[in-house]
């Protein structure tokens, strides 16, 4: 039935391709875009101009061992500042007694599997990626040992 | 107070001078259990212990880009049936997060854990506490928080060539996350605590419990504060091997602590490593700041939902809490109790029953075999004479071949007076030695058969009456302690054959007849 209708409707469409499509009415829709066509007040403070930002030199440090990016060049270290002055804004926004949404899916159950071994056994595979590796082993530098050691 | 008054002199206090009495030790343990599944936590990689190096790694566990995480559905009951067992209010909800730090043996740079919901929480636990020479006394600790997170790969440290070598097939095994209050004071305690959740989780089959495997892992965090005073700095005490290391671990640190303040020093914030070898806690190197996560929620996991109506059941992907309740089974505290109601075991003998399941086995399997021995005799043997050889020998029972029927007709020969009780006692010993043999033979090759012949019972109680003729006369005055000695005698001539019972009586006859 269905298919029978798409099939009546698709020669319907096909035919009217062939003359000349008219022109949708934005007008007509409710929401003709995402975008907003006119500026909307975010009632967010200019944080662009507001205070110059400092950051000491252990935070630096703090930030470079997290991230492991190199933050000694004046170049990285105005990224990180302008970085900060753009996400500062977000700190100014009242989210009092709003719920945080963590993702879209949330009504959504998280889809469960069988207790099973599907995978692995792919030894080869996996340490191919590797660059130093020793007898089926990956070889990394020193990690976390006791001192005295 | 007494304390800084003698700093101020200038003295070097010693540890006996402290007021010890005033200070208190606080600790908290957080205890992570491998789920016992046949695949990991988010791929389909096997979970065997000692599998072949790197062989137990699917392309997520690799962090391989493009793959994403799939819950394992069984990890995720058993982490239900723990947290109800453990009194937990299991959450409706509960979210997975991205728990970040850079370690080689870590090739996300990040664990996939629960940290804003958790799986459960607010559980309680109460456990008996065992202390040697003290009388046993129960406890009660709050369980903050059980959550799901996965493991990370082994590192073995080369020292010689400076490096690490991974084996990632530990990375990505489930684990639950069991955070306990700091309600606990000794070694002891927290022992006791460890000793009793794994009795739970090894009913509910959740984790084989096995601290040699590094199925089960306890970490410390320790801490002292004078009464009245807040709680002090607290140190994190890892790589705790055994049940019975984690007293020790603890004691030791309680004590490094007690001593690093007497001495003047301070307690700072630090992870340190148990040295089983050498009794001690050592320091590790670590983070100097306190480290910072960069918890986020995990985007390829929308949140856990799980059934709480009464009377539901599971479906493909949302499990009930109801349907899972039922598949609890009996409790090691719910059998402490059957045992003292049903078979009037006093305390004390339950709670030595029930930590040791194999004992329990066999005290209920010869229980049931043997309704006319009464109980008592069936579990005073099984403690006293088959712990006791154990524990000399240093063997775990559950490490001890002998089987229960093996026990069970000890103790009817022995019920029967077949035997008598020295003769048992060598049989366990013969039994372990030779565990395919059967009682009957052990007893006819080592000719262990009781001497309840009269004659001959008269006969050795004439010996021993000629032998310890002092003794005799003493006792026909009227000393009747010195029987003991004749009695002794009896013993000795037999090798510690003779019935006993029949040879007290026949001495008796015989000295009283005698004295006429």
């Amino acid at each position: 039935m269905w298919r029978r209708l798409s099939k009546r409707f698709y020669c319907k469409i096909a035919t009217k391709a062939t003359e000349k499509a008219p022109k949708l009415d934005f007008k007509q829709l409710t929401h003709p875009t995402k975008v907003p066509q006119t500026p909307v007040d975010t009632a967010f403070p200019d944080t662009n101009s507001a205070s110059h930002i400092e950051i000491d030199t252990k935070t630096i440090q703090l930030l470079e061992r997290l991230s492991l990016v190199d933050l000694d060049s004046e170049r990285a270290l105005a990224t990180l500042k302008s970085s900060i002055q753009f996400a500062d804004k977000i700190a100014h926004i009242d989210t009092d007694h709003v719920r945080p949404l963590y993702t879209v899916l949330e009504q959504q159950q998280l889809q469960l599997r069988n207790d099973q071994v599907t995978e692995g056994d792919c030894r080869r595979q996996v340490l191919r990626n590797a660059r130093v590796t020793d007898e089926d082993y990956y070889v990394s530098p020193p990690g976390n040992i006791p001192l005295e050691q | 107070m007494y304390y800084s008054i003698i700093r101020r002199l200038g003295t070097q206090p010693k540890l006996a001078t402290i007021p010890k009495r005033k200070w208190k030790s606080v600790l908290g343990l957080e205890v992570h259990a491998q789920i016992a599944s046949v695949s990991k936590l988010f791929s389909g990689s096997g979970t065997s212990f000692g599998a072949p190096l790197n062989s137990s790694v699917a392309y997520f566990d690799a962090s391989i880009p493009g793959t994403l995480p799939v819950l394992n559905r069984k990890c995720v009951e058993s982490g239900i049936k723990t947290a109800l067992a453990l009194g937990c209010r299991v959450n409706e909800v509960s979210m997975f997060d991205r728990k970040h730090y850079f370690y080689a043996d870590l090739p996300n740079g990040y664990q996939i854990t629960q940290q804003r919901a958790a799986l459960a929480n607010d559980g309680i636990m109460s456990f008996p506490v065992i202390t040697p020479g003290k009388k046993v006394y129960y406890k009660s600790v709050k369980l903050l928080q059980l959550q799901l997170e996965q493991d990370s790969g082994k590192s073995l440290h080369d020292e010689q060539l400076k490096r690490s070598l991974v084996d990632l097939n530990r990375a990505g095994l489930p684990l639950m996350e069991l955070v306990f209050a700091p309600d606990l004071e000794t070694g002891e305690e927290a022992a006791s605590l460890v000793k009793e959740l794994m009795l739970i989780l090894r009913r509910l089959q959740t984790c084989s419990c096995k601290m040699e495997e590094g199925a089960l892992r306890v970490d410390a965090n320790i801490s002292i504060h004078q009464e009245g005073e807040p709680l002090g700095v607290r140190t994190e005490v890892k790589n705790i091997g055994s049940v019975r290391s984690i007293s020790q671990a603890i004691t030791y640190e309680i004590n490094r602590q007690l001593e690093t303040v007497a001495n003047g020093g301070l307690i700072t914030n630090e992870t340190r490593s148990w040295d089983a070898e050498n009794r001690r806690t050592v320091a590790m190197r670590d983070k100097e700041v306190l480290q910072d996560y960069r918890f986020m929620p995990e985007p390829n996991l929308p949140p856990l939902h799980v059934n709480l109506k009464p009377g539901s059941k599971s479906t493909e992907d949302l499990l009930s809490v109801a349907a899972l309740s039922e598949e609890i089974p009996e409790l090691p505290e719910d059998t402490r109790q059957r045992l003292m109601e049903q078979y009037n075991l006093n305390a004390d003998t339950s709670i030595i029953l029930v930590n040791e399941p194999v004992l329990l086995d066999h005290f209920l399997s010869i229980s049931r075999s043997l309704s006319q021995l009464p109980n008592k005799v069936i579990y005073n043997f099984l403690i006293n004479d088959l712990l006791t050889y154990c524990n000399k020998l240093n063997l775990d029972v559950e490490d001890c071949s002998i089987k229960a029927d093996d026990l069970r007709d000890i103790l009817s020969c022995l019920h029967s007076e077949q035997i008598n009780i020295q003769a048992a006692r060598q049989l366990i010993e013969l039994q372990q030695q030779n565990p395919a043999a059967k009682v009957s033979e052990l007893i006819e090759i080592n000719n262990l058969q009781q001497i309840c012949n009269p004659e001959a019972i008269e006969e050795l109680c004439r010996q021993a009456i000629a032998n310890q003729a002092k003794a005799a006369q003493q006792y026909q005055k009227g000393k009747a302690k010195a029987l003991f000695a004749i009695v002794g005698e009896v013993a000795k001539l037999s090798k510690q054959k003779a019935n006993m019972k029949m040879v007290v009586e026949c001495l008796e006859n015989q000295l009283k007849s005698a004295k006429k």
